[in-house]
């Protein structure tokens, strides 16, 4: 609390007085609600006692499902978002007992909120003190416009207005907590108020009509049938969240099994090793500072990690073949994209991942293989995994030089700018290096580098100054295979 | 021998095409009677709210979700069907209709679905169109047995006045009652569905039936209980909320078809994405093209034969694709050569050639690649196991070696044996061989599975 900006201070101790002076209020209205309070604050749907006993069931919901986890309903990439099942049954008290009442259900969310262990003091009372104020906030504009326009959602005559009304109220309840939680967030971090808040709405805009049926739905079923009907409202939402888990069980085991593979192919060949995982993550780089969106970032992993796969195909002798390689053992080694795209083939969905492995030896200016396409033919991924294939093997250690440091590598991508590599991807990988990111690099950086011309021992034509002897070993250019789509399905020729 | 198998072989295809007849007759039957007798009495409780049901059916059946182990569900249309069934009251218009109407109008949406959905495969791929028949029936059984249960209930209910429907804002009596009465006869209903289709799949598989069922129950409670609670909850709401209720009480059911379509997705992406990396050995050269490929699919039919639940399947078919990985760590291939004097000579890559010891080491670091994923422990658990033999000579039984490991050793023999060939002689010798080691170093329960699903057919 102490070392909180005095913004940040004020702001938490508005919050709470807020919520007690509310709390307060509540009470005091609570066992005197008449008809005249109905009209004038709105105190729900049932006679005063009624109305105790609705309450008291509903402490015990939001106990019930706060205590249990939080739902995950809709996944999203920047992590599943918690339909909290609290906000509906929130929802649904203001709908069911009113202001005062749903005031005082809120505030049970405290006695929760005391048992979580890894919350500091502080949050918990600004969190539910912002819980009470936004329940109080909508409730107060729900009952508002629904006793002068007569809307009653209990009636036989449920009515579009009724709808609207609830998921207005709904929004301005989801308004107001972000806008604290955004506030809070501004005041501790410095950035824009405004800007924040429009995130985190961004983020909560479909959990929020999903809570506003929700609750809905949980207080037409209580008014009608009963408690009972309440659980099968909510128990479609543990199996959603059940799925969800599956899916993200299924997604990881695809990723590990991937990597684990990749390594027990990577045993083949032990300069290699680590270097398709390295390869995943710079071009995760690349695509982050190109701000891909998140399937194909996930699909730019998969190609990272497959692209040389193809290489178990080419024998091993000619790999690490020390000495000049003869043409035949060129075009053994040029086969290796054409064989990595036969094995990812059959996996579905990936088709920018297909393309990419296909064609990550391309150059910029069409001296390449397998096709020798130029410039923009090139698709994306293949751009991209270039550089960053190339930005790795320099990096690493090689039988026939040491690894380069960085810069020089850097350098040595800048030189061959609209030759080998697309600027736009040097660019971004020199912007993600200074974002921050550090790249995993040989221990051993040797600076000054005996270039050749040809490299002599054991070729990688990842490495530009390699891959600049093998381009002039033009490979033949299949004309008839020239768009991406009938290459993706013809595979070795 | 071969004649008598190859006839048992397509007795077994016969029947199962016969096993489905029965409960298409009773449907037929069911909607024939349904549908005279709504000609006769006309549609009750108004011609509209029949009409949406039955779109709203129809739009659900054209949106099935392809679940993993050839499962099939169309929750959004089974959701409305049920509803219907159950529905009394929808906003002030009575729905005292009987059990024939609910039958028609399953029937008619579940066609106009299935024809809809066939209509546009054919014009968006060009295929042929495939009605899907099995899920109409499906559709007209279970609705049948809601309504069934539900129905003349809900009358006598009525009747005795136990439950009124009041004018706006009275309240039910009784509704709780009738909310329980909906729910037995809902759940009932998904009963008689995952009846329907256990014994189907049984039949069509060969597989014991005590445990399909099992399988199916398991299998269909996650999309079964958002189906069922939503149907309840839109009869429930419907007197109130009239088209309100089916809007939004039909959120949950939408929620769980996208969730589960999803997750189809990924498991289905998940499968290729091992059925390709499993090549890497043909690739390398270790292998026999499509030697993979081949085990898994045996392992798969035999698995479904010794009746493997739907988890253990899983593990089984990728353990089975993955079962040489091992063989990555060798520096060169297994050299082909013949087993024994005489016999065809085996390509190379095939693991039966090599010395028991070398076939362990092999099978240890396959499991250790697969246990690195840190997911697919169960997996790695088979792979490990692939080799072990049932009953060493003069052993045990030993009773934590897995049913799935049992399979895959069978299997990979075999394939290592035959390969892709085609001929007659070469599978007959093959299984003969396996049964020499049956009881020993073959389980000769996976043996006898395996040795009735390679008899060469004939015609």
């Amino acid at each position: 609390m102490r070392d909180l900006p005095w913004r940040a201070r004020s702001l938490i101790f508005f919050v709470a007085a807020t919520a007690v002076a509310l709390l307060v209020f509540a009470m005091k209205h609570l066992p005197a609600a008449t008809l005249a309070d109905s009209a004038r604050l709105g105190s729900g749907i049932f006679a005063p006692r009624e109305t105790l006993k609705v309450m008291g069931l509903l402490v015990v919901l939001v106990l019930v499902t706060k205590l249990a986890a939080s739902v995950a309903v809709f996944e999203s990439d920047r992590g599943p978002f918690g339909v909290d099942q609290v906000t509906p049954v929130l929802m649904a008290s203001y709908l069911l007992v009113g202001t005062s009442g749903a005031i005082i259900v809120a505030a049970s969310v405290f006695l929760v909120m005391l048992l979580e262990q890894d919350l500091a003091m502080v949050k918990k009372v600004f969190n539910a003190g912002v819980l009470i104020i936004s329940v109080s906030v909508a409730s107060a504009f729900y009952w508002f416009v629904a006793v002068r326009t007569h809307t009653d959602w209990a009636n036989s005559s449920f009515t579009l207005t009724a709808f609207g009304l609830i998921l207005a109220s709904s929004a301005i309840f989801v308004g107001t907590n972000c806008y604290f939680i955004a506030a809070i967030v501004s005041s501790v971090s410095g950035s824009s108020l405004l800007a924040t808040w429009r995130g985190i709405v961004r983020d909560v805009a479909g959990p929020l009509v999903v809570n506003s049926v929700l609750g809905l739905m949980l207080a037409t079923v209580y008014y009608h049938v009963g408690v009972i009907a309440m659980i099968l409202v909510l128990l479609p939402l543990y199996v959603a969240r059940w799925v969800f888990a599956q899916i993200a069980g299924e997604r990881a085991a695809q990723e590990a099994t991937l990597a684990a593979l990749i390594k027990a192919v990577e045993t083949k060949d032990w300069y290699t090793k680590g270097h398709s995982e390295r390869v995943a993550v710079a071009s995760l780089q690349i695509g982050g500072s190109l701000k891909l969106d998140p399937d194909l970032m996930r699909e730019l992993r998969f190609a990272g990690m497959l692209h040389d796969v193809g290489k178990l195909g080419v024998p091993t002798g000619v790999l690490i073949k020390p000495g000049r390689l003869d043409d035949a053992e060129f075009d053994a080694i040029k086969r290796h994209p054409v064989l990595g795209q036969e094995v990812v083939r059959g996996i579905e969905f990936l088709d920018e991942a297909k393309r990419g492995i296909y064609y990550h030896h391309e150059r910029i200016d069409g001296r390449g293989y397998p096709e020798g396409l130029k410039g923009d033919e090139i698709p994306l991924f293949a751009r991209i995994l270039g550089v960053a294939d190339a930005f790795d093997s320099m990096t690493q250690v090689r039988s026939y030089r040491g690894a380069r440091s960085v810069e020089a590598a850097l350098e040595e991508l800048d030189a061959h700018r609209n030759t080998q590599f697309d600027t736009r991807m040097v660019d971004a990988l020199m912007g993600a290096l200074a974002a921050g990111w550090e790249p995993e690099t040989s221990p051993v950086v040797v600076t000054a580098v005996v270039e050749t011309g040809v490299p002599a021992l054991g070729v990688d034509d990842d490495d530009p100054s390699a891959a600049a002897a093998l381009a002039a070993h033009r490979p033949l250019r299949v004309d008839a295979i020239s768009d991406s789509a009938s290459a993706s399905g013809s595979g070795i020729a | 021998m071969s004649n008598w198998a190859a006839g048992a072989q397509s007795g077994n295809s016969r029947s199962a095409n016969r096993s489905d007849a029965p409960a298409a007759l009773l449907a037929a039957f069911i909607s024939v009677v349904a549908i005279a007798y709504v000609m006769q009495h006309g549609i009750l409780g108004g011609v509209g709210i029949a009409m949406a049901f039955t779109g709203f059916i129809a739009f659900g059946e054209m949106f099935r979700i392809q679940l993993p182990n050839e499962r099939v569900a169309a929750p959004v249309a089974s959701a409305f069907a049920v509803a219907y069934a159950l529905v009394i009251q929808f906003g002030s218009s009575s729905q005292d209709y009987g059990v024939a109407q609910a039958v028609v109008v399953a029937a008619a949406g579940a066609c106009i679905g299935a024809v809809s959905s066939a209509l546009l495969g054919q014009f968006r791929q060009g295929a042929g169109p495939t009605l899907q028949v099995e899920e109409i029936v499906r559709r007209i059984l279970t609705t049948f047995a809601v309504a069934a249960v539900f129905r003349p209930v809900a009358a006598f209910m009525l009747h005795r006045g136990y439950v009124v429907y009041g004018q706006a804002g009275q309240e039910t009596q009784h509704g709780l009652l009738l909310a329980l009465v909906m729910l037995v006869a809902a759940v009932l209903g998904t009963m008689a569905d995952v009846i329907l289709v256990g014994l189907a799949r049984s039949t069509r598989q060969n597989a014991p039936l005590d445990r399909t069922l099992k399988d199916e129950f398991r299998e269909s409670l996650p999309i079964g209980v958002p189906t069922t609670s939503s149907a309840v909850l839109m009869a429930l709401a419907a007197p109130w909320m009239s088209w309100w209720a089916l809007v939004i009480f039909a959120m949950p059911v939408l929620l769980s078809q996208f969730a589960f379509s999803r997750y189809a997705r990924v498991v289905s992406t998940n499968e290729s994405t091992i059925r390709a990396l499993a090549r890497v050995t043909e690739l390398g050269g270790y292998t026999e093209l499509q030697h993979a490929d081949r085990v898994a699919d045996l392992s798969r039919q035999v698995g479904l034969q010794l009746g493997l639940s739907s988890k253990q399947q899983l593990a089984l078919e990728r353990a089975a694709l993955m079962h040489d990985i091992g063989q990555l760590s060798l520096a060169e291939a297994i050299p082909g050569g013949r087993p024994a004097p005489g016999s065809p000579f085996i390509p190379g890559g095939a693991t039966i050639l090599l010395e028991l010891e070398q076939q362990h080491d092999l099978a240890k670091k396959g499991a250790a690649v697969i246990r690195d994923t840190k997911f697919l422990d169960d997996v790695a658990d088979i792979v490990e196991r692939q080799v072990d033999p049932y009953r060493p000579r003069g052993g045990s039984l030993d009773p934590t070696l897995p049913l799935a490991s049992r399979i895959i050793k069978v299997a990979n023999a075999y394939d290592d044996l035959v390969g892709g060939s085609l001929e007659a002689d070469r599978r007959l010798q093959a299984v003969a061989r396996l049964r020499e080691g049956a009881g020993h170093e073959y389980d000769p329960a996976v043996v006898d599975v395996l040795a009735r699903i390679s008899q060469p057919r004939l015609s």
